[in-house]
């Protein structure tokens, strides 16, 4: 391998925004990608989190604020003299080129000799496992093996920073996942940063060191999978990142303990919030329980009792819509060849410990106040 | 590593914008071509325009003066009356061939259908002087056309010189005008709506008429407009197979400038042209615009 | 299309008349076109004129094109159709107009006067095809490119414009024959020394009743004709490393 440094590069944000006309696509985003971490910008279209990896690459240019990669400015630097690889969505590879003339490009760029060229694009080839299809031309390949040629064509040059815009969002679930793990298992090889953006969670959950996940041009949350599942900092997280249930409410007291009082609900909760806070008890539909009506909760659980309206059968497990009381819909996950029998129009219990469940503020006073240092904490 | 949420409204956008790349890096590339436009194509224009006004037979008359001469004149009317019937009829006629040709073209499989699209294109790209010749040849009082017509008894015409050789040659040098812009919106139509009307109970003529002839409607235009505002200023054919004595408007400006070297009328009969195509060109972009906004707003066009 | 292939028999004529079809063969018409000054100069001219018009309208036209293309400009749709404007007003107008002026200017029976003539009314049938095949080009491509580490004039050349070759080449051809067959302009700037061939065949037919035209259109028929298909049906180039 030539290059005097093939270690990843560590990529800083500091305060980047992006306004087109009276629209911030991208308002106050800082953030660090450590060398070699997979970070990944997860959010729904719209979040701001692709404008946010074109800045990076120098396709758009921020409107404030400072982007640096390993201390040095990336500002008036074009985006070809930024050696950053970038994959594309739907791939973007030469149509009039073969794999070994697109993936030899950049080399070429670069004014290499020619058998160098041919050494380093066959190594590519052969990292993304595709080294017997060099002659052919992208429109004969699969969609899952162009994006493999787009990655290799994006590696090949040795970049320090890897961006991939979406790359898996036009394949087939199947090959989804088994590219998941490919691109897993090359970013262990090269040991170079990855900045991946996809709006799908379970793509964010299984590839990343860690999760930024964006809303409304900014940064709801950053932090590693099981952090942003497990503990989300903000309603938008926990809705956007898996399933879950939010109850509205009003944190009160009830006796010596802290709970969350929504309508006829009184739910306990962890922790000594506020009084009189507008919050949101979250919980995930694997840490609820379905048991029969008659059951007994313990000291350390809510409960709540409601008819089954749905039973989904996911394959691996089944998921049960309970109406609770107030017409409030709660999901709960059981896995399949359990020995539940509840179905349709059973009365049931539903059940979870209280630490399995999340308090998050929504008030608007309360939100800004508390957001930041939730924020702060998870990371 | 900090993280700062958005901060609601948009930031002051402080700071220098970092690099200002695009902008305006197109317009060095555009100039060039509106330059050479400018110079060589819109000051003629508009020097005609000058000269319609400015040179006038007896000077000092009214700046009008050559356009009351045009349109004062019953001979120019009835120039201007031959030739506006003749690009109707001409219009008329590739319309009636055009549109089955290029039904047919989206009917046929893919081979047949580039045949039918190159037996179009070559002679829409072949020589007009070319094609011009042919037709000399084909219907002088010897040629082919009269020896097939004295053949099966109707008995030898004259064809040349006269306005029906003319129409019969425009009509076959302006078909693929007609014939292209048809096919590229009856390409574009869906024919399940055909067989989507039939399942709803109309016969299949009736499908045609209620459903595929009203979405053909801007291809029909559009073919239309083009043939009718080429034939309006064609000057070749009639020159060659016409006659001084049958000229359309085109020969007649055409002899102003070169023979007569009058600039004043023959500048003014060429704006009165130019409006006229350009009125109706407008119109009928007018109409196409109106017919696309309303088909994509999904309101019923009848 | 039928009827234009008469004149391909109409050169072999031995009369001198128009006579179809002819009594007597010979090809006394196609040396005449290529002896006789006259025809010849003609020809030569045409081409000469045609190929310098194609360079200068395909540049013209592909820049004007790719730069409106790229541009966020309010008045964009104005600006297209200015260039498209040549295409839709009468011919004979165009013609008297830019006589006007070229006579002023003393271009009339020089190379530059037709080749400028010819430029302007090959301009949109080069911009319209080129302007089409950008609209279906993946703009990716070219940030993929710069992303490559290629440069912007590089990355036009080497990814954008093996992009768009064919609405390239199409507005090429287009411009070639719109130049070589133009006949409305050309009689205006023509003199009895520097004429195109289109001119000279318009002469011989209105005036001599020459049947050298014969040959003469037999010749320009195969030439744009080959051209055309050639475009029409190229194999796709298989690009190579």
């Amino acid at each position: 391998m030539s290059g005097p440094d093939f270690s990843g590069a560590r990529l800083d944000l500091r305060d980047v925004t992006k306004i087109y006309g009276d629209v911030t696509a991208v308002g106050g985003v800082s953030l660090s990608v450590n060398p070699g971490e997979f970070l990944t910008l997860l959010g729904p279209s719209g979040s701001g989190k692709t404008t946010t990896l074109n800045i990076i690459a120098g396709f758009s240019t921020a409107s404030t604020g400072e982007v640096t990669m390993d201390g040095e400015d990336l500002a008036g630097l074009p985006p070809h003299r930024r050696n950053i690889g970038m994959v594309f969505q739907q791939y973007a590879l030469f149509p009039h080129m073969t794999v070994a003339g697109n993936v030899a490009f950049p080399l070429k760029q670069r004014r290499m000799p020619r058998h160098e060229i041919r050494e380093l694009v066959q190594e590519a080839l052969d990292l993304v496992r595709l080294g017997d299809l060099a002659d052919r031309m992208p429109a004969q390949l699969s969609g899952g093996q162009q994006q493999r040629v787009a990655l290799a064509r994006a590696i090949v040059f040795r970049p320090r920073l890897l961006l991939m815009d979406e790359p898996l969002g036009a394949l087939d679930r199947k090959l989804r996942e088994w590219l998941q793990l490919e691109i897993r298992r090359i970013h262990q090889e090269l040991g170079i940063t990855f900045v991946y953006v996809t709006h799908d969670q379970d793509e964010a959950l299984v590839l990343s060191d860690r999760i930024a996940v964006f809303n409304d041009g900014g940064i709801e949350q950053i932090g590693s999978a099981s952090e942003v599942y497990e503990h989300p900092s903000t309603l938008f997280v926990a809705e956007f990142v898996g399933e879950s249930t939010a109850t509205h409410g009003h944190v009160a007291r009830s006796g010596s303990r802290a709970c969350l009082r929504a309508g006829e609900l009184e739910l306990k909760v962890d922790g000594e919030p506020p009084d009189g806070q507008a919050a949101a008890l979250v919980v995930r539909p694997e840490r609820v329980r379905v048991a029969a009506p008659s059951e007994r909760p313990g000291p350390e659980e809510n409960s709540v009792s409601g008819v089954v309206r749905r039973v989904i059968y996911l394959g691996l497990a089944r998921k049960l819509e309970v109406e609770g009381p107030g017409g409030q819909m709660f999901l709960a996950r059981e896995p399949a060849g359990g020995h539940s029998t509840f179905s349709e129009g059973d009365r049931v219990l539903l059940l979870w410990r209280v630490e399995d469940a999340v308090l998050l503020p929504t008030g608007a006073p309360a939100n800004s106040a508390d957001r930041a240092p939730a924020a702060e904490a998870a990371v | 590593m900090t993280v700062s949420p958005q901060d609601g409204g948009g930031r002051p956008s402080g700071g220098a914008r970092l690099r200002g790349l695009g902008g305006r890096a197109w317009i060095p590339l555009v100039l060039p071509a509106l330059l050479i436009l400018a110079v060589f194509f819109f000051y003629p224009l508009a020097e005609i325009v000058r000269r319609s006004f400015a040179e006038i037979a007896p000077p000092g008359t009214s700046p009008f003066g050559n356009y009351q001469w045009f349109f004062d004149t019953p001979a120019n009317l009835t120039i201007l009356r031959r030739t506006i019937v003749t690009a109707v009829a001409v219009t008329a006629a590739c319309l009636l061939v055009a549109y089955p040709y290029a039904y047919l073209m989206t009917v046929v499989g893919r081979r047949t259908r580039a045949v039918l699209l190159a037996l179009v294109l070559v002679p829409f790209w072949t020589s007009l002087m070319v094609r011009n010749f042919a037709w000399i040849v084909l219907l002088q009082d010897q040629g082919p056309v009269n020896d097939a017509l004295a053949a099966v008894g109707v008995g030898r015409q004259r064809l040349i010189g006269n306005v029906s050789g003319v129409t019969i040659a425009m009509i076959q040098i302006l078909l693929p005008f007609a014939t292209l812009p048809i096919y590229a919106v009856l390409r574009g139509i869906d024919r399940r709506l055909l067989q989507a009307a039939q399942s709803l109970g109309a016969p299949p003529w009736r499908a045609f008429l209620k459903v595929y002839l009203p979405l053909s409607a801007p291809g029909i235009l559009a073919g239309a407009l083009i043939v009718f505002v080429i034939s309006l200023g064609f000057y070749v054919t009639p020159a060659l197979l016409g006659s001084p004595t049958n000229a359309l408007i085109s020969q007649f400006i055409f002899i102003q400038v070169s023979t007569l070297l009058d600039w004043g009328r023959g500048g003014a009969m060429a704006v009165v042209l130019l409006v006229v195509a350009m009125v109706l060109i407008g119109l009928g972009s007018l109409a196409a615009r109106r017919g696309q906004s309303r088909l994509s707003t999904g309101i019923d066009p009848a | 299309m039928a009827p234009t292939l008469v004149v391909i028999p109409m050169g072999f004529t031995a009369a001198n008349t128009f006579q179809f079809p002819p009594s007597d063969w010979t090809l006394d018409r196609y040396s005449s076109l290529f002896s006789d000054p006259a025809w010849f100069d003609a020809l030569k001219t045409s081409v000469i004129v045609a190929v310098l018009v194609t360079a200068l309208a395909t540049v013209l036209g592909t820049a004007a094109a790719f730069g409106l293309s790229r541009s966020r400009f309010r008045m964009k749709p104005a600006i297209s159709a200015v260039l498209l404007v040549p295409m839709v007003v009468p011919t004979v107008v165009v013609a008297i107009a830019i006589y006007a002026i070229f006579l002023k200017w003393r271009f009339v029976g020089t190379l530059h006067g037709f080749v400028l003539a010819h430029t302007l009314l090959a301009l949109p049938f080069v911009f319209v095809p080129v302007t089409a095949s950008l609209q279906t080009f993946d703009r990716r491509l070219e940030r993929a490119a710069a992303s490559l580490g290629a440069p912007p004039l590089r990355a036009f050349l080497q990814v954008t414009l093996p992009s768009i070759r064919s609405g390239v080449l199409t507005g090429a051809l287009f411009a070639f024959i719109t130049s070589f067959d133009e006949l409305v302009v050309s009689l205006f700037l023509g003199t009895a020394t520097v004429r195109t061939l289109p001119v000279q065949m318009y002469g011989s037919v209105t005036r001599e009743i020459d049947p050298t035209v014969a040959a003469a259109s037999t010749v320009t028929l195969l030439l744009t004709t080959t051209l055309l298909l050639a475009v029409l049906f190229r194999p796709q180039r298989e690009a190579v490393l």
